[in-house]
């Protein structure tokens, strides 16, 4: 703390050197700066608006209200099953890595000994830059092949699962580990139990920054497509149970965008990068709305 | 505001050590967890056993079932036409194709993950006896091999199996090489660069394709199959849509493609050629050595090869590589030399199969696959769905081979 | 005062060394709390059941000294005796990652420097949603309209370009590659992939440099942009540049928008606009294939592992580099 503090204290004493410069220079190296670093925004949104507009202008003009309700017939019909697909694929994936990555960042934040506290946290970051081609490996032969299973929407769920978990393990631990000291000893002077003040204090507190990782882990699993192709393999119906094979826009993109144009398939892939997009857009708006309530509602706590 | 007594002071304390407190919240958390995990593990169990021992005892009561392939994306589009037209004729069975590559079917096959695997290069019949699989061959495709050269004054350029080999293996850079003018007396080719354009991912093209250079020219190293090991610094693109769109952006380029993307590939202005004949590859001067992959000329390579094989084997590529005399026309099966009976077979040609098995493990299910491929290779093969992914009908002797097959199946308890 | 806990007696003042009812210490640790210890460690034990799975499944048949070389060969019908140099990938991997990662970085410092400090709350939230929106596309669709629609663009304009002001520069030179596949479309691409994950972070590691800091330097007339480059940089130095290490773990292993403009060719590129590959799009794209071949399949098993390993690696690396390992830091979201 004190070796840190002297950094600091370095760090004041260099910009006071610095300072002595000429004022106008100064404040015009400022505004240089204030101007100047928004350039980098053109630079990544210019070719973004590109994308977007390009999926648009190719998925729209064939897009009908058929598209989103009807299954695939043959080679052409809608996405239906492939938004069911994919919308079970993440609602499973969603539910078991939340199950597990709450627990372990609870468990994380409030109970365990340091050293492990360190090396969860530690092997939560090594989790979540682990590639997602190494867990499609993985999920194959273990899901696939060794369980016996085959292609299944249970399999693609719980390889989705496994690059969802350390969101959600490390914003569950982030969001109780945040929780205002003063909060829980308030709680804890007032003689409520651990339990009592987890649930009725800390989980409150808690809530926007796990659902934080929540939504952004539903909508990185929302893009996945190599680790789903060799775990949920693929069907041209909606998936009848747990251990059938199911479709999943991903998957739509990739499989149909090979096709030969004039058959019909080559148009639903763009209609499902479009679908996709707007789902991820409407994800992430929720998700600055509900940070943003959570915000307001708890403006005063942390200051 | 002192830290404790006997904790050292860290920035993880700060952040994780709040007071701790042995209660029931601790035996909570874990129950929950405990819960979560043999929740997980019953579903692991319970996915083992329904597929182990539930499904086979189920079929005997019901009458509803559902087909599923997985394999060759080439295919995919032609089951996809079948399947909706088999359903109205038997409205108990299903069939749901899935297109995640020819590799991927062979191995669904192998491992009984599904009931059938669709591929566009043959189980070698020594692998499929282990498996108890069989090649169940359903149509005929064949393979071009399209070049970005606009302005020619000819409409398809003469190319045979040597030109093409060494073109891949960077003998041959430039397009008026004397070997490739050679082929095409009168066509005045400009010196531009050759690029040879490949596959990246696995794929029965790359396999068509490599067979062909490998029986066409002796210098051609690395054997063949659904990946090959390419002279460093081609580009490679993924699937036959991704050669047509890198074939439209490379000016000079070479690259073969599947006959479905035909359309496709005209739309972007790329041209393809003709292709030389196995005595192309000794007189490559002689026109007449050159064939076009019209249907009729694609039949005749089917015929040919089929008709002349000693013993009898559709696992086969019918590629027309090497030199007259040679004997090497089919890769896998075994066979004996092509007469002249049929003068004009393109020589880039291959069967589409779907692998099943003969022992399966649900027999009054297989009963259906058996019907459903019976149907596909005679009235379902109709000319319009054999015609809008360009596939023709498979010959006579073939479907003689596939319903003496088809009857080894075991399709009863 | 953390020491004192409620619903207990106070416990008698005394001599005793012992201290005074502290069941929350690392020393007194309970038992069932140590028994419990592995709920905090799953994300450990994933890693761990991944890895060893598929150790266990590849029985490192070609782990040796030709597996470390840089010489790749295989022949599907196993005339010639197949070569797995691993190293290759490796290289090639980061030839496509490290410029990458360097621009995005520089990209991400200067958005994250507007969000935090420049700009109103609402454009910043805005623009947070639209970087956010980068890492949802899906990266197939990435690939698309890389060789679609960039991939004409590179070999027609941007590669004579860079070509023609650069071309002096080692790597830059000649000879181009005319469809426009190759390393530098790929590092184009994953600029866009990389740019989430490491505004993100740098994001969080600026807005979490102490406000008593921030506010001496205005208060002794700084300017915001000296504020920035004399204290908020220098005291968010370790965040930043875990930022870039867990851009860099993105980018090698990002596979199916690299294996679709990467150009995939097996060899270490004499310049960026050669086609390439890369450790992930590799066993991405070989995979089908290595299903009609088992030798090819270990090999990828064991390629699978190399990867699993880097990835690993850059990621220690990057902890240990910004100390992110001892405190908790969010790789997305917007922070509390």
């Amino acid at each position: 703390m004190t070796a840190a503090l002297a950094t600091d204290a370095a760090a004041v004493d260099d910009l006071v050197r610095a300072s002595a410069g000429h004022m106008r220079r100064r404040l015009l190296l400022d505004r240089v700066a204030r101007y100047g670093l928004l350039l980098p925004f053109v630079v990544v949104f210019f070719p973004l608006i590109d994308l977007l507009y390009w999926i648009s202008e190719t998925a729209l003009p064939t897009f009908t209200w058929a598209t989103l309700t009807q299954d695939q017939i043959g080679n052409g019909g809608g996405l239906h099953a492939m938004i069911i697909g994919t919308a079970v694929l993440i609602a499973l994936a969603t539910t078991i890595a939340t199950l597990i990555g709450i627990a372990a960042g609870l468990y994380t934040a409030e109970y365990a000994p340091p050293a492990i506290a360190r090396l969860g946290r530690t092997a939560g970051n090594v989790l979540a830059g682990v590639p997602a081609i190494v867990l499609g490996f993985w999920g194959y032969f273990l899901l696939v092949i060794y369980t016996g299973w085959g292609y299944t929407v249970l399999g693609g769920a719980l390889t989705l699962s496994i690059l969802m978990v350390p969101f959600i393990y490390r914003t569950s631990d982030l969001a109780f580990s945040a929780v205002p000291a003063s909060q829980r000893e308030a709680a804890l002077a007032m003689g409520a139990r651990r339990y009592q003040f987890l649930g009725r204090i800390a989980l409150p507190i808690a809530i926007p920054g796990i659902l934080t990782g929540v939504i952004l882990a539903m909508a990185i699993g929302l893009g996945e497509t190599a680790p789903l192709i060799y775990t949920a393999g693929w069907a041209n119906v909606p998936l009848t149970g747990l251990f059938s094979p199911t479709s999943y826009l991903t998957g739509a993109i990739w499989l149909f965008y090979s096709q030969p144009p004039d058959i019909g398939l080559y148009a639903l892939a763009f209609q499902a990068a479009f679908v996709l997009i707007v789902m991820v857009v409407a994800i992430n708006v929720t998700l600055q709305a509900v940070a943003e309530h959570y915000r307001r509602r708890l403006r005063g706590l942390f200051s | 505001m002192s830290n404790g007594t006997n904790a050292p002071p860290s920035m993880n304390d700060s952040l994780s050590d709040g007071p701790k407190r042995r209660g029931r919240a601790v035996i909570g958390v874990g129950v929950a967890v405990a819960i979560a995990v043999v929740l997980l593990a019953a579903g692991f169990a319970g996915g083992y056993f329904l597929e182990k021992g539930l499904a086979p005892s189920g079929g005997s009561s019901t009458t509803s079932y559902t087909i599923t392939e997985t394999g060759s994306t080439l295919i995919y589009p032609y089951l996809n036409l079948l399947a909706p037209n088999f359903t109205s004729l038997y409205p108990n069975v299903a069939i749901s194709p899935a297109g995640t590559g020819s590799g991927a079917g062979i191995s669904g096959a192998e491992q009984g993950t599904v009931n059938m695997g669709g591929t566009d290069a043959y189980l070698l019949p020594s692998v499929a006896a282990q498996y108890n699989l069989i090649n169940v061959p359903i149509a005929i495709s064949s393979q071009l091999v399209f070049y970005n050269l606009p302005g020619l004054s000819v409409s398809h350029l003469n190319l045979n199996g040597t030109v093409l080999a060494m073109i891949w293996a960077g003998a041959i850079s430039q397009w008026n090489n004397p070997l490739i003018q050679a082929a095409n007396p009168g066509v005045s080719l400009p010196s531009t660069t050759i690029t040879p354009l490949h596959r990246s991912d696995g794929s029965g093209d790359t396999f068509m394709f490599t067979s062909l250079c490998y029986l066409s020219w002796k210098g051609w190293s690395g054997g063949y199959g659904t990946t090959y090991s390419w002279k460093a610094g081609q580009p490679g693109y993924q699937g036959n849509s991704g050669m047509v769109t890198g074939l439209h952006s490379t000016p000079g380029g070479i690259a073969y493609i599947g006959i479905s993307y035909l359309q496709s590939a005209l739309a972007d202005g790329l041209q393809y050629a003709a292709l030389g004949d196995q005595a192309a590859n000794v007189n490559g001067a002689n026109p007449a050595n050159y064939i076009l992959p019209t249907p009729a000329n694609i039949s005749q390579d089917a015929n040919l090869a089929l008709q002349n094989l000693q013993p009898p084997s559709v696992a086969i590529s019918l590629i027309l590589g090497g030199v007259p005399g040679a004997t090497n026309l089919v890769l896998g099966g075994g066979g004996t030399l092509p007469t002249a009976q049929y003068p004009t077979p393109y020589p880039d040609t291959n069967l589409e199969y779907i692998l099943i098995s003969t022992h399966p493990a649900n027999p009054s299910l297989q009963k259906y696959v058996v019907v459903f491929l019976q149907w596909a290779i005679s009235t379902g093969a109709t000319a319009p769905r054999l015609a809008s992914v360009n596939f023709l009908p498979l010959t006579p002797e073939v479907i003689g081979y596939d319903m003496q097959a088809l009857s080894s199946v075991q399709v009863s308890a | 005062m953390r020491e004192v806990p409620e619903g207990q007696p106070i416990p008698p003042a005394g001599p005793a060394p012992a201290p005074p009812a502290v069941p929350f210490s690392a020393s007194r640790t309970p038992l069932v709390q140590w028994l419990l210890s592995p709920i905090a460690l799953i994300p450990l034990l994933l890693v761990a059941f991944v890895a060893i799975f598929l150790l266990w499944k590849s029985q490192l048949v070609w782990f040796g000294p030709s597996f470390f070389g840089i010489n790749y060969f295989f022949d599907p019908t196993g005339l010639q005796p197949n070569q797995f140099g691993v190293t290759l990938f490796v290289v090639d991997s980061l030839i496509v990652a490290l410029p990458a990662l360097a621009i995005a970085a520089g990209l991400s410092l200067a958005m994250a420097v507007s969000i935090v400090v420049y700009l109103p709350p609402m454009p910043g939230r805005v623009l947070t949603i639209l970087t956010n929106l980068l890492a949802g596309i899906p990266s197939v669709v990435y690939g698309i309209w890389g060789y679609v629609v960039l991939a004409p663009y590179f070999g027609s304009t941007v590669q004579p370009a860079i070509f023609g002001f650069l071309g002096w520069i080692p790597g830059l030179g000649g000879p181009l590659s005319p469809g426009g596949v190759g390393s530098l479309l790929a590092i184009f691409i994953l600029i866009f992939m990389i740019v989430p994950i490491t505004t993100a972070v740098m994001r969080e590691s600026l807005r979490s440099v102490p406000h008593d800091l921030v506010e001496a330097g205005l208060a002794l007339g700084a300017t915001q942009w000296e504020v920035m480059r004399r204290i908020r940089l220098r005291v968010a130095r370790r965040g930043l540049w875990g930022a870039a290490f867990l851009g860099l773990g993105r980018a090698i292993g990002e596979s199916v928008a690299v294996a679709m403009v990467i150009g995939a060719s097996v060899w270490i590129p004499p310049n960026v606009y050669a086609p390439s590959t890369t450790l992930a799009s590799f066993i991405f794209y070989q995979l089908d294939s290595s299903f009609y071949y088992p030798v090819l399949l270990q090999a990828l098993i064991e390629f699978s592992l190399v990867l699993l390993g880097l990835a690993v690696l850059l990621n220690l690396i990057g902890q240990r580099a910004s100390g992110l390992g001892t405190t908790v830091v969010v790789t997305g979201g917007n922070g509390p």
